[in-house]
């Protein structure tokens, strides 16, 4: 191996091994998750202007499909999303049926990589702190595979 | 290079409690990553969607900004790739680089990994 290789390698290693561990410091990491459970608790409370609050007003959010078309890449306005919260689509008392896992990725500054387990999907988020406000800005997502 | 360095990751990260990704799945996340990161668009192009949503944060300003495409600096050859979690045809991708930081939102499209958006900002100085 040449030297050169050995700095990334390094880095990389460095990288790897802090994934599972805590990404941010503690008031980052709160406020983090305060904005994911805007979200989830917004969902699942049928609460419109919870979402809105959550999410940049020119969220992107796509929805990875097996099979999917790489031409039609399904995408959520943030009005539609904000739209089918108020309507109640995912309204829930359940508590069994609100599952809110959250987990910070990695953190740089003014950005971090957020993945939220939902009760019927997952989502990795992108947030920005925006004027000192963190929000979500870029969402991939996708059902959990159906159990056969 | 960047191949050998996303396969020398899975080996070090080996060690750890969960890769995030299988061999195949690291190698073919690594290489579409490579191509969005290379200063050719013919490789850009491969790599991403016609609408993909490129953008940064401006730490100067505390903005979000589009970046348009075709846009986006090339990273160094000296970047680094962690691939911080997949699931099914998703994956989160961050990339280290001399001047910034990349977060990358990747999915399969298609029948190929595509990145679909991303997220920048620079090195505060």
């Amino acid at each position: 191996m040449k030297p050169t290789y050995l700095i990334p390698v390094a880095m990389l290693a460095m990288a790897a091994g802090a994934v599972s561990a805590a990404k941010c410091d503690k008031p980052t990491c709160a406020a983090l998750t305060a904005v994911a459970q805007d979200y989830t608790d917004g969902w699942y409370n049928g609460d419109g202007p919870r979402m809105r609050r959550a999410i940049y007003d020119k969220l992107v959010k796509r929805e990875i499909r097996q099979g999917g078309n790489e031409t039609n890449v399904n995408e959520l306005s943030p009005d539609v999303l904000v739209n089918y919260t108020a309507q109640g689509y995912g309204k829930t008392d359940d508590p069994a049926r609100r599952r809110h896992d959250v987990q910070v990725l990695d953190v740089y500054n003014g950005m971090a990589m957020v993945r939220v387990d939902m009760q019927d999907w997952v989502d990795y988020m992108q947030m920005a702190r925006i004027d000192g406000r963190w929000q979500i800005v870029n969402v991939i997502w996708s059902h959990h595979p159906i159990e056969k | 290079m960047n191949r050998y360095l996303v396969t020398l990751a899975l080996l070090i990260s080996g060690a750890a409690p969960a890769a995030p990704c299988t061999p195949k799945q690291c190698n073919a996340i690594g290489a579409v990553v490579a191509d969005y990161l290379a200063n050719d668009a013919r490789r850009v192009g491969r790599a991403t969607l016609a609408g993909t949503a490129q953008r940064r944060v401006d730490p100067a300003t505390l903005q979000l900004e589009e970046i348009p495409n075709g846009k986006l600096q090339p990273a160094a050859p000296s970047r680094t790739i962690a691939v911080l979690d997949v699931d099914g045809d998703m994956a989160a991708v961050a990339v280290y680089d001399v001047s910034r930081v990349d977060y990358l939102q990747i999915g399969m499209a298609g029948g190929h990994w595509k990145v679909i958006n991303t997220l920048s900002e620079q090195f505060a100085h």
